[in-house]
């Protein structure tokens, strides 16, 4: 599975309602009402253990946790040594 | 206080069928009026009540009519002002044959017509029959205090004080209506006339209705919450003790007119501001030690004791309170429903459901409480969330005010976090952009309730159609909505759905009622709620103080810990009251696979996985939405099976004895 996939299947698997929502990659999770705030914290912390990445305290934003792609985006940029 | 039921179908002619019809239904809502019942029966008419006496306990049974016995009232609530309106009366000539509120409305009828309710102060819902006319006349006060819901079955007209009345009555269908859920999915509650039953409707607040034998039904709204326009200029700092000082006058004169019993008559406490200023002003009222309610919780985050001592050791109450943890709220549940008669998205009703327990066996059955204050004087988060977000859109490269956003919510602890704040900014930022600026203040709830529809089953959500709750909402709207400032329309959206629909119904009537208990409201006093609305909005909030005239106004009265203190929702335990052992029998029940598939309306297996999430993670872990989640789904389980599977049409509570009885061979 890709990290798009994986991410995706945690938020199915994890957020009440989403599995029943159709959203692309690139759709922004807030903005859709997909997920709440309480949410992308799931998410953040779902990411941080999953592929061992911390995000910094100004990194939990628009650019890195805006949508399935961009959290996606994040941890290649992390694990690229 | 009290219940009323009837029906109206001049073709009918078997007094005695009437009569058990009327009987049955008023049974149903026995625990509205404990102490005794009335009937009136004429051909064609049945109308009761059952009372809780409060005002003339001998002498104001009901049903009343005026001296030539052509006008009757079925009532339930209080006219505050009834010794006001009796003079009056009196002085023009009418005769009165009791001291209850109730026979004022005779005579004001009687002198004034339909305009009669303009003048009166209080909260109400009543039936009126004026035998000149061949009319029947429904009523609800101005805020939406107390309930009314009626249908029409071919010729037949049914109303009574709460749904299950009405489906007492033969043949009312008992069906669930998606568009009710799914108004109930977006705002929290149905507007209008719309309830979660098809074709059973709501009086709205502050209408009437008129049902004649052959015209179809008239309703008309009698008053509304109007802000001046254009919106009153921002008050100087000199303006703000006069302001104050008035708006003190105006609570207290409230306060005075809602002691009026021949009961004693207590005070829920929470611990809150509003209700601080309730019991203060009641202390000033009346002499003598009188007794507060509360609510306590076992868990820290949610209990508000220390503060509701505060208060207790301030005025020396005689208090009372329960304690409540999430077993407390599973084992009742239930109980809450059968009375919400909706689904609910939040347990919070469950402890005010103990507590009119709790207040009924200390022989109390009136309180006074601080429901109306955040929506009057803007004390919400919501209204401080608004003014965020519309600096946002003006200035969206501030780094400045969004700071003051984790003060929002500091209840939650990633709003403290100084790690998650560029996340909030993405989230309040994400709707910055929206052109809908008629709901501006309610998008971000809205938007985040309706990811609860994703649970519909595909059958159901085919049965919704296209959403439609928005412009029900929208026809509920004045015509000078859009002339109000947006903090303005921010609390008339509040009065039109969350206030009637959920806190003076779901959380408020209905749970006090279950036990006999009336509250009553001096933050909805209609003048005071028309005092606030003509504030200049800084003086409601200042900056980001929230209920500032009210601070100002009592903070000489109040212990420095309850005047300082930051705002806290009154919730109580959420998912986690579902899996204790007290609501296993009835979630095995109404929540298995079976239930599910027989009620139609959520996916079994959406649900499947959220009742194993639930289960699975510790209550502090779960979010907001997936508890609200959670007590939707029960909620509306439990309402399907409470009263469209086993609707007890056989069996129901004993009516108390019929200590009064009308019956006409004609109308």
């Amino acid at each position: 599975m890709s990290i798009e996939q994986e991410i995706r299947a945690y938020i199915l698997e994890n957020i009440p309602g989403a599995q029943n929502l159709s959203f692309q990659d690139e759709e922004s999770l807030a903005g859709g009402g997909i997920v709440d705030s309480q949410g992308i914290i799931q998410i953040v912390s779902f990411v941080e253990q999953k592929y061992g990445v911390k995000f910094g305290d100004q990194e939990i934003n628009e650019e890195n946790c805006a949508s399935v792609a961009s959290f996606a985006r994040f941890v290649r940029k992390r694990q690229t040594p | 206080m009290c219940g009323i039921a009837g029906f109206f179908n001049s073709e009918l002619a078997d007094l005695s069928a009437q009569r058990n019809t009327l009987e049955a239904m008023l049974r149903r809502i026995a625990h509205r009026g404990p102490d005794e019942a009335g009937i009136f029966l004429a051909p064609g008419l049945a109308m009761g009540a059952v009372r809780l006496s409060i005002v003339d306990l001998q002498g104001g049974s009901q049903p009343i009519g005026n001296e030539t016995g052509e006008i009757f009232v079925s009532f339930n609530g209080e006219i505050f002002n009834h010794p006001e309106l009796r003079a009056m009366l009196e002085g023009k000539g009418h005769l009165f044959s009791t001291h209850a509120d109730t026979e004022v409305l005779i005579h004001l009828y009687e002198e004034y017509g339909l305009d009669f309710l303009k003048q009166l102060n209080g909260q109400f819902a009543f039936a009126l029959w004026d035998g000149r006319k061949k009319n029947l006349i429904l009523a609800r006060d101005r805020p939406g205090i107390r309930p009314l819901f009626f249908t029409q079955l071919g010729k037949t007209f049914v109303f009574g004080s709460e749904i299950k009345s009405l489906f007492t009555y033969p043949q009312v269908r008992r069906t669930i209506d998606p568009a009710g859920l799914d108004q109930i999915l977006t705002f929290w509650t149905t507007v209008g006339e719309t309830t979660f039953f098809e074709g059973i409707h709501e009086l709205p607040p502050a209408h009437f209705l008129i049902v004649s034998a052959n015209q179809p039904p008239r309703m008309e709204r009698y008053w509304d919450c109007d802000f001046p326009i254009p919106s009153t200029p921002p008050a100087q700092t000199e303006d703000i003790d006069e302001a104050a000082c008035r708006l003190k006058e105006s609570l207290l004169e409230s306060v005075r007119l809602q002691l009026r019993a021949d009961v004693p008559v207590g005070v829920y406490l929470s611990g809150g501001i509003d209700s601080s200023v309730i019991t203060s002003l009641v202390s000033q009222c009346q002499p003598g030690r009188f007794k507060t309610f509360s609510v306590q919780f076992e868990d820290p985050q949610l209990d508000e004791s220390d503060y509701q001592q505060e208060m207790v050791s301030m005025h020396k109450t005689d208090h009372h309170f329960i304690r409540c943890g999430p077993s407390d709220v599973g084992a009742v549940f239930p109980e809450i429903v059968w009375h919400t008669e909706k689904p609910v998205f939040r347990t919070a009703p469950g402890p005010l459901f103990l507590l009119s327990k709790l207040t009924r066996e200390n022989g109390i059955k009136v309180v006074l409480t601080g429901e109306g204050a955040d929506e009057m004087l803007w004390g919400y988060d919501t209204f401080k969330e608004q003014k965020i977000r519309e600096f946002w859109r003006r200035f969206p490269n501030s780094s400045r005010r969004p700071l003051l956003l984790k003060k929002l919510f500091p209840y939650l602890s990633h709003y403290r976090d100084d790690r998650y704040f560029q996340l909030l900014r993405m989230f309040y930022q994400s709707d910055l952009s929206s052109a809908d600026l008629r709901a501006y203040s309610h998008l971000p709830r809205w938007r985040n309730n309706t990811a609860l529809k994703s649970f519909y089953s595909p059958e159901f959500r085919a049965r919704v159609g296209e959403n439609s709750s928005r412009q029900a909402m929208e026809k509920c709207l004045p015509p000078d909505f859009d002339r109000w400032n947006s903090l303005e329309r921010n609390q008339y959206l509040e009065t039109l759905t969350l206030m009637p629909g959920y806190l003076l119904a779901s959380q408020g009537d209905r749970m006090a009622m279950a036990h006999g208990v009336e509250g009553r409201f001096p933050f909805l006093d209609h003048h005071v709620i028309s005092f606030c609305a003509s504030l200049p909005g800084n003086l409601k909030m200042r900056r980001l103080c929230d209920k500032f005239l009210l601070r100002q106004a009592f903070k000489r009265e109040l212990p420095p810990k309850i005047f300082e203190r930051s705002k806290r929702a009154y919730m109580s335990p959420d998912a986690v009251s579902f899996i204790q052992p007290s609501a296993q029998a009835y979630m095995e029940e109404v929540v298995s696979e079976t239930a599910i598939r027989r009620a139609g309306i959520f996916d079994w297996k959406t649900v499947q996985r959220h009742l194993a999430k639930v289960k699975a993670t510790p209550a502090q872990n779960l979010t907001y939405r997936d508890n609200m989640a959670m007590v939707v789904l029960v909620s509306a389980q439990l309402a399907h099976h409470l009263f469209v599977e086993k609707f007890p049409l056989q069996e129901s509570g004993k009516l108390p004895k019929i200590a009064k009885e009308i019956c006409l061979q004609r109308i």
